[in-house]
């Protein structure tokens, strides 16, 4: 087998066992990424990452991740390496200091091999908002990826990296995840410190996992979850991420959506989630449909509430203190109007805009406020339904992966990706993508949700079902 | 673009058709009380490291343009 196609827990076993080095491993990954073919990658260092691998295989002791690569979304801070965000405000910049997830995992033994594309900001749903071109799908190089983390999965799709961090504040790690055939996490909001991450909506944003399997996932939220004193809004987590060893579903209650398995969603994907759920029954469960009222709701409430925290979150972005900065500016006003119009893309203007308006008198109450009452609504369907049910399921994306260019010209049918994804981001619960089947050859993606800080019971369904499910598809040229 | 603005304001406005007097605004989905920490004084980012990504540096500061 080659060395891009173990797990990151085959290659953790394999290093523990003498088989392969760290510095092996790392080269066989830079290798991938270094011919870029899917544009997943926004830096690379490839320098950094090896002398990493060699001194970890020079300890007596291996750290408990052993020197496996990780690709990370460049939202993420990382010292001295550059960090863009996907923006031309950020061309070039190499942030101070590195984000405390990421700093965990190196410390755990992961090595960071890159960053990967975004849409710019994380406000998209495709990665063709990155001001550096967009990644594509390795499944199919004319279709998108997802996003906003779409070079984090592509990279994990097409083998660069075992495992990737992402982040999710509406659905930016589960819906690439399904779109490019692999798992991708997003757990309880505050579950992992944002400190170093680049916010685009604090009440929502979230960093998570992309892996091959579910378990690998598992591994790398375990050394990522907990408080951390830079990060107000990280919670002290209750029980330690367990490794996912459950292979039935006796008496586990899964809830299928109705209002996401119905109208607006492909019958190519609706029908592979369909069977996938039929495993529910297989392995001992039970299905239950279940309702939330409001869900349909989720996206406008959501098209308030992230707009307007942007516009807040990307005041920040002055060229003062770092980043591009327009020449020649008469005054500091003509300044903050040439940077901001140069630096930022239309999308992220669209954004800013809207959320100044929805933030503004007169207008507060009526668009942010009564946002803000909706999602109490939204939080409450979802507590209902968990009085019923331990899980609760649906499609990840209404479709599958869509050819560039598609949804580009119209901002409000982009934002329909993330139909599925938004009601769940409301509610601040933990949710999983994993890989169902196929539609018209393309991946599809089953969501699980569970109660706030259900991880472990989320994992352990979601590893059943992927056993269960078994899919074993890779995108052409991939081997097997 | 202000088409755009505009489409996707009408779409939005669909929250207005519920009403909602009684229900208590969500600012924050997981309940959490304020966080306070101990104010004890630490090492801070060296002044050259802060002005490192700076694109124009003044007298040890960020040079900012005139104000008016």
């Amino acid at each position: 087998m080659a060395l891009t196609d173990l797990t990151a827990e085959q290659a953790i076993a394999a290093i523990g066992a003498g088989q392969i080095s760290a510095t092996d491993l790392v080269t066989a990954h830079l290798a991938r990424a270094e011919r870029d073919d899917w544009h997943s990658f926004l830096a690379i260092d490839s320098e950094g990452a090896l002398a990493r691998a060699r001194e970890i295989d020079a300890m007596p002791e291996r750290p408990p991740l052993a020197g496996v690569p990780i690709a990370i979304k460049d939202a993420l801070s990382t010292r001295d390496l550059p960090t863009t965000a996907g923006s031309k405000i950020l061309e070039g910049f190499r942030p101070i200091y590195t984000a405390t997830c990421v700093a965990r995992l190196e410390q755990a033994g992961a090595v960071v091999i890159g960053k990967t594309n975004m849409d710019e900001f994380a406000m998209g749903s495709s990665c063709e908002n990155s001001a550096f071109g967009p990644s594509l799908n390795p499944w199919d190089a004319t279709r998108v990826p997802g996003g906003s983390s779409g070079g984090s999965a592509s990279a994990v799709a097409a083998r660069q990296v075992p495992w990737s961090l992402g982040s999710d504040t509406g659905g930016s790690i589960r819906q690439p995840a399904a779109l490019c055939g692999i798992v991708g996490l997003k757990p309880t909001y505050g579950a992992v410190s944002r400190y170093g991450l680049i916010a685009f909506a604090s009440s929502l944003d979230q960093v998570g996992p992309f892996a091959r399997t579910v378990r690998d996932a598992a591994l790398l939220l375990q050394r990522m979850v907990g408080r951390d004193p830079m990060d107000a809004t990280s919670l002290d987590w209750p029980e330690p991420i367990a490794l996912p060893n459950a292979e039935r579903l006796d008496g586990v209650r899964v809830g299928v959506i109705e209002e996401l398995m119905g109208e607006g969603i492909e019958p190519g994907v609706r029908a592979a989630c369909q069977a996938a759920l039929e495993h529910v029954r297989a392995l001992g469960g039970t299905l239950v449909p279940i309702e939330l009222p409001h869900a349909h709701y989720g996206l406008a409430t959501y098209y308030l509430i992230a707009p307007a925290e942007c516009s807040a979150n990307l005041a920040r972005f002055d060229g003062i203190r770092y980043g591009h900065r327009s020449a020649d500016a008469e005054n500091l006003l003509e300044h903050y109007e040439r940077t901001r119009g140069e630096g930022f893309g239309a999308e992220v203007k669209r954004r800013i805009m809207l959320g100044t308006f929805a933030l503004s008198a007169g207008y507060y109450d009526a668009y942010y406020g009564q946002a803000q009452r909706v999602r109490t609504l939204i939080i409450e369907d979802f507590a209902e339904a968990f009085r019923q049910v331990d899980v609760v399921a649906s499609p990840t994306s209404p479709s599958v992966a869509f050819p560039l260019g598609e949804r580009t010209d119209d901002p409000l049918s982009m934002y329909l990706s993330d139909v599925c994804t938004i009601p769940v981001s409301l509610a601040g619960l933990p949710s999983i993508s994993i890989p169902c089947g196929l539609s018209d050859g393309l991946p599809v993606g089953l969501q699980l949700a569970a109660p706030a800080f259900g991880e472990n019971r989320l994992l352990s369904v979601a590893h059943a079902l992927e056993a269960a499910i078994g899919f074993r598809d890779r995108p052409a040229g991939f081997g097997e | 673009m202000q088409d755009e603005l505009s489409a996707i304001l009408e779409y939005v406005d669909q929250v207005q058709e519920l009403d909602l007097g009684a229900v208590v605004p969500t600012t924050h989905a997981i309940p959490l009380e304020n966080v306070f920490r101990d104010d004890v004084p630490k090492p801070s980012v060296p002044a050259e490291l802060a002005l490192r990504e700076a694109p124009e540096v003044l007298a040890g500061g960020f040079a900012v343009p005139r104000m008016g």
